[in-house]
């Protein structure tokens, strides 16, 4: 589903998704345009916070 | 036929077997491209600019959606190697794999050998296999380290080492022979 035709509120939590910064520099480059620095750090702010949660996930698991 | 084309092939039927694959990543996003440029009319002030912004919007929603399902090793969906089969010492080896797609097992079969053995024979490097599962990366005495674990324990599951495996894949020549008693 297009962001466009979604209510306010489930746009307002689109534009936070990693997906949509994901797809923004695609959308950018469709456009003729350079992707974004801030889609570049948001994504990766992301990927940091993740992969601390999967080594703590991890190690969760390993321990039992 | 050459191994880089063998590898394509077995990489498609691969992809093609697996339901969600087609359905989630192929399927799916074909059909909202097709009803969001086609059918319904989105009031976008260029319909062009539109189409290929929305395209984006597919791909990027196909190629997240089958890099989270499609995990290399640990989906139930990935081929296991579950059974090594081999008539004689010098028969060369035919390997079995099993995948479950949703409550279903699949099972099929698929002899390296012809294209493995060769190039080993010839003593020159050679393209990994896709099939993930007999995967090496290297020469013979850079198995234990190129090997993984997660496919060690799948494989200790199913009653094969990962040594046995390589064995098996080298050729019936350099297999062991407690692959053979299966």
């Amino acid at each position: 589903m297009p962001l466009e035709i979604m209510p306010k509120m489930m746009q307002n939590i689109g534009h936070w998704l990693p997906s949509y910064h994901y797809g923004s520099g695609a959308w950018e480059i469709a456009r003729g345009q350079m992707p974004n620095w801030k889609n570049i750090l948001f994504l990766l702010a992301y990927s940091i916070v993740i992969m601390l949660l999967s080594k703590y996930i991890r190690r969760k698991q390993e321990a039992v | 036929m050459n191994v880089f084309q063998m590898q394509c092939r077995m990489e498609i039927k691969r992809m093609l077997r697996n339901r969600y694959f087609v359905f989630w990543s192929l399927a799916m996003p074909i059909a909202f491209y097709y009803i969001f440029t086609n059918v319904v009319n989105t009031n976008a002030p260029d319909p062009a600019a539109w189409n290929a912004h929305y395209l984006m919007s597919m791909t990027t929603f196909s190629v997240m959606g089958s890099s989270i399902t499609r995990h290399p090793h640990g989906s139930r969906t990935h081929p296991r190697l579950v059974d090594v089969h081999t008539r004689n010492a010098s028969s060369r080896p035919h390997l079995f794999y099993r995948s479950n797609v949703g409550a279903k097992r699949h099972s099929y079969s698929f002899d390296h050998s012809n294209l493995l053995s060769r190039r080993l024979d010839q003593r020159r490097f050679f393209i990994p296999i896709g099939m993930v599962p007999v995967r090496i990366v290297g020469p013979a005495w850079l198995a234990p380290v190129s090997g993984d674990r997660d496919i060690d324990r799948d494989d200790e599951k199913s009653g094969y080492s990962s040594r046995n495996q390589q064995c098996a894949v080298y050729g019936a020549r350099r297999m062991r022979r407690d692959v053979d008693a299966a």
